[in-house]
């Protein structure tokens, strides 16, 4: 392979997973995860339930979450703050925010506003994601929402 | 196929941090730390209330985690190396044998967190750490939380989340925090 291809692959897998940000995250198309991720990608995040169940599968899976939070938080706006891309790797730090208008994890709409980072690495594989880790602090979440005491 | 400059540069780094992650960090080597870091390094954590840009706040926070946790080590999962980044993905190891948090909760349980981390590499050494964790799910394998938002919500609505915080079960809103 040379430089210039590699070149080529490393931008092709940065710029699958910001699709998967900005348009299925971000803008809540939620159609594109079937063509932005292998159908048994696992995809891992912190509790989406109300149990905290960390694994979900596919594009289903990623539906699943993301709808957790635009449904909890609609309209929710989502930025890529950074994207790094080595091998068949990419990770992300996003930030995200909202508004509590909806029902999220059980707790009725609130109004109260929440921002939170998110720190994100995917594996990339024939023009899809077939691993996805997501880490944020569910816990800043819970204070925003007023849930739990700021310590 | 001979590696180009570039990858060279990106091998040494991710070399560098794994050196400062199971040399420094597993061992609690607090000196070897320090001497991996800038004298300006940022590290922005979520359990930390505002970023640790001093060299006292970076040590402080090392030192509350090794007490709360006497056998604190990472191991490392997976590296993306770009720029003067390298990102990690860590799952961190822990028995909390000794006091955690405001109300020195000691659970003897031991945990198994996930744990990704951004650094960015200035001069060889590491000027700024980006650590992304769930805290919550951690307070919830230590079993120091109720286990659902839900359950968190209902709890506040009739008064409960008082009750406990008043018998010392849930700590109480920490009154300087409105202050920063």
């Amino acid at each position: 392979m040379t430089h210039a291809e590699a070149a080529t692959g490393r931008d092709g897998q940065r710029a699958l997973v910001r699709r998967l940000f900005e348009e299925v995250w971000g803008a809540g198309r939620l159609e594109a995860a079937d063509e932005l991720v292998a159908p048994d990608c696992v995809v891992e995040a912190p509790g989406h339930r109300e149990r905290e169940q960390r694994e979900l599968r596919g594009p289903n899976g990623l539906r699943e979450l993301v709808e957790t939070y635009r449904g909890g938080f609609p309209g929710l706006d989502v930025s890529v703050d950074l994207l790094l891309a080595e091998g068949d790797g990419v990770t992300a730090r996003l930030t995200m925010r909202g508004v509590h208008r909806g029902r999220w994890l059980g707790v009725p709409a609130s109004g109260r506003e929440v921002d939170f980072t998110v720190s994100s690495f995917s594996r990339v594989s024939s023009g899809a994601v077939v691993r996805q880790w997501y880490e944020w602090d569910q816990r800043k979440l819970l204070e925003q929402l007023k849930l739990l005491p700021r310590i | 196929m001979a590696e180009t400059p570039v990858e060279a540069t990106l091998q040494g780094n991710k070399e560098l941090i794994r050196r400062f992650i199971e040399e420094g960090q597993n061992r609690h080597d607090y000196d070897l730390i320090d001497a991996f870091s800038t004298e300006d390094c940022v590290i922005h954590h979520p359990a930390a209330r505002k970023p640790a840009s001093e060299a006292d706040d970076r040590r402080r926070m090392a030192e509350e985690l090794w007490e709360a946790f006497s056998d604190f080590r990472f191991g490392i999962e997976d590296m993306v190396a770009e720029g003067d980044w390298v990102a990690v993905r860590l799952t961190a190891h822990a028995t909390n044998d000794g006091p955690l948090g405001p109300n020195k909760d000691v659970s003897g349980k031991t945990v198994a967190q996930p744990v990704q981390v951004h650094y960015r590499l200035r001069d060889g050494k590491i000027a700024e750490v980006w650590i992304e964790e769930d805290v919550y799910g951690m307070l919830l394998q230590l079993g120091l939380i109720p286990k659902s938002p839900r359950l968190l919500h209902w709890m506040n609505r009739l008064g409960i989340m008082r009750l406990l915080q008043m018998a010392g079960k849930v700590p109480k809103e920490d009154p300087s925090y409105q202050l920063s």
